[in-house]
């Protein structure tokens, strides 16, 4: 369906796909922030996505000289690479064996109270980290992406049913991770 | 749309209609218009939500990785002709190297000839006055005699 839409980046890719420098620097602008805030929340860690970023810009680049509109728009090809990246990367870490297994209990706060202690975008920032991958994939693509629900449900391979569950499980785990921390704030401002 | 399905899709999508299915957005605002209270009352709560999870900024992409992914980013292509005028331009340049070179060796190579004959001149000229010289020498001493 999405295939049909015009893409807007059409024209931009083969001026890069020439090696236009204006279109190399337009593109780098409009996609690279996009696709290291895409990375930096699915990962949470700003060197694996600084990493995934230019990755998938590199890939872009190769990408240009023989991109063919009209098979998909640039910028869905774009995050599709950009996930399969970020999941490559989310599974290498659940495989990496921890070096020291604890032993014990952790005699540390429990996580909303870390929560707590920290400021209101750290605090955002630990619960999408908290959220299962994903309900975080749904949330980045609809809300911090701004993909529509059809796009979305298209890149992660779901219907737009399952992906509006993700959605809404998703925001109700942030919200009552968040809503404690919500009142607060709103405590302190009164 | 019933209110419970705006419920659901504002606990789903937040506070944005155009985040909505595109589909029910229309519907949506009706809704809104008709019911104002309590559409507003969900779309309020679902709004705290969209505003603490806008806290949540990623910093903008550092000089170094522009600048890596600049060195990296397609060159501009040539056209057919530029391509073709600039092959004939290295072969010319190669062919003027050549004829200099080649130039210089043949000048080279005269430049040796003529010292050679000028040598095989002066030799000879030694020669000659030599012969000369004795030949003067023996008419003298036939003349003396």
């Amino acid at each position: 369906m999405t295939n049909r839409l015009p893409d807007p980046d059409a024209d931009l890719v083969i001026r890069v796909g020439r090696g236009d420098p204006a279109a190399v620097q337009a593109l780098m602008a409009r996609k690279l922030p996009r696709m290291l805030s895409l990375a930096r929340r699915m990962l949470g860690d700003a060197s694996e996505a600084e990493d995934v970023a230019q990755e998938v810009m590199v890939r872009a680049w190769r990408q240009a000289p023989t991109w063919q509109p009209g098979a998909a728009r640039f910028d869905s090809w774009m995050h599709r690479v950009a996930l399969n990246l970020c999941y490559d990367r989310l599974r290498r870490q659940r495989e990496r064996p921890m070096a020291e297994p604890p032993d014990q209990i952790d005699p540390g706060p429990a996580p909303d109270a870390g929560l707590m202690g920290m400021a209101m975008k750290d605090q955002v920032e630990a619960a999408i980290a908290k959220l299962p991958e994903r309900q975080r994939e749904a949330i980045v693509l609809c809300h911090y992406q701004e993909l529509g629900n059809i796009e979305a449900a298209a890149l992660m391979e779901i219907s737009v049913e399952a992906l509006e569950s993700l959605l809404s499980r998703g925001r109700r785990a942030l919200r009552s991770l968040l809503t404690p921390l919500n009142d607060r704030r709103l405590e302190g401002l009164a | 749309m019933t209110p419970e399905r705006f419920k659901y899709l504002a606990q789903t999508y937040g506070a944005n209609l155009k985040r909505w299915p595109e589909a029910e957005q229309a519907e949506a605002e009706q809704l809104c218009q008709h019911s104002p209270v309590w559409a507003r009352a969900l779309l309020d709560e679902a709004a705290d939500l969209d505003e603490a999870l806008d806290l949540y900024r990623v910093e903008a992409p550092s000089a170094a990785l522009r600048e890596r992914l600049l060195a990296l980013a397609p060159r501009p292509q040539r056209s057919l002709w530029s391509r073709l005028v600039g092959e004939w331009r290295g072969w010319g340049m190669g062919l003027a190297a050549a004829g200099v070179a080649g130039l210089m060796v043949g000048i080279g190579s005269v430049s040796l000839m003529m010292a050679d004959q000028s040598t095989d001149v002066t030799v000879a000229s030694a020669f000659d006055g030599q012969s000369v010289y004795s030949e003067a020498v023996a008419f003298g001493a036939e003349e003396k005699l």
